[in-house]
């Protein structure tokens, strides 16, 4: 399977490869981002804290 | 885990059917292409608004009655806002690099593109209102706003069948000569269900983090009202 044609240099092949590379790196970027979130989070928490370990 | 894998490997092989095994458009050639990323992620930037709607009118409903369901449909609300502003960027992007080679612009102010410009700009603006606002009302001025951007989904879709825009006709529903050529329907179809099947996972997983962070808020308040119960005694 010949996909050269991908990579060339028209803008027709460019502008084809910065749409699919665009829409990987967008979804990518985002997922990445809430992975990054969760990761922290979980460093951040206490154990012990949360609901019902208030002494009353 | 199941599912992120079969997800990535629907998105894998839908792309491999829209890059290499679909035939080239009989006009645009090859450029036509982005259609099978361009689209799917056009209609689901349409789809994941309403989620956000019904979330936020829930949390409208159940805020005062049951803080508990509110604080659910709060972390469902602004999952699907950021997946909708994630789809509508995606949506954008490429149509502006396919409108470059096919109009010979990257953009122009129609009915289609203004009015999906408008629900990209909203829905960042709830995001926006959301992480800056100071008045602890936030959450609920949010779903407010997200009642009226939901509001632009009908015009965003039926912007091309009311007015003559630069965009093309509906290429579905549109009448008697629209639809797809059948050679490129299974490409179309693989990528609809691919970045469907990955808008749920990025919404899970969104929802999930919420969740968490909300979690940590409660945890946080109840420490500093022990603290101070500490300190009264």
């Amino acid at each position: 399977m010949n996909l050269s044609w991908i990579f060339g240099s028209s803008m027709e092949a460019r502008h084809l490869l910065y749409a699919y590379t665009a829409v990987w790196a967008i979804q990518g970027g985002y997922a990445g981002w809430i992975l990054y979130q969760w990761l922290r989070l979980g460093r951040n928490s206490r154990p012990g804290a949360g609901a019902g370990t208030h002494k009353s | 885990m199941v599912w992120f894998l079969l997800t990535l490997a629907v998105i894998v092989y839908a792309t491999r059917l829209g890059l290499l095994l679909s035939p080239p458009e009989a006009t645009m050639g090859n450029v036509a292409r982005i259609l099978y990323y361009h689209v799917p992620h056009s209609m689901l930037s349409l789809v994941f608004p309403y989620i956000n709607f019904a979330a936020s009118l829930a949390y409208l409903f159940w805020r005062r009655r049951d803080p508990l369901k509110a604080l659910t449909a709060d972390a469902i609300a602004i999952s699907a806002a950021e997946v909708t502003v994630v789809y509508g960027s995606i949506c954008l992007v490429t149509g502006m690099l396919w409108g470059r080679v096919a109009w010979g612009i990257w953009w122009t102010w129609d009915a289609r593109l203004t009015s999906m410009l408008l629900l990209w700009l909203l829905y960042v603006s709830y995001l926006m209102l959301r992480k800056l606002s100071s008045t602890g009302q936030a959450h609920t001025l949010a779903a407010v706003l997200s009642v009226f951007a939901a509001i632009d989904v009908p015009i965003v879709y039926m912007s091309i069948r009311w007015w003559r825009t630069q965009h093309p006709a509906p290429v579905f529903g549109g009448g008697p000569d629209s639809g797809l050529d059948p050679s490129m329907k299974p490409a179309f179809g693989w990528n609809v269900l691919a970045w469907a099947l990955w808008g749920v996972f990025l919404l899970t997983m969104r929802y999930a983090l919420e969740r968490r962070r909300q979690q940590r808020e409660q945890d946080a308040a109840l420490q500093a009202i022990e603290a101070s119960l500490e300190m009264a005694q």
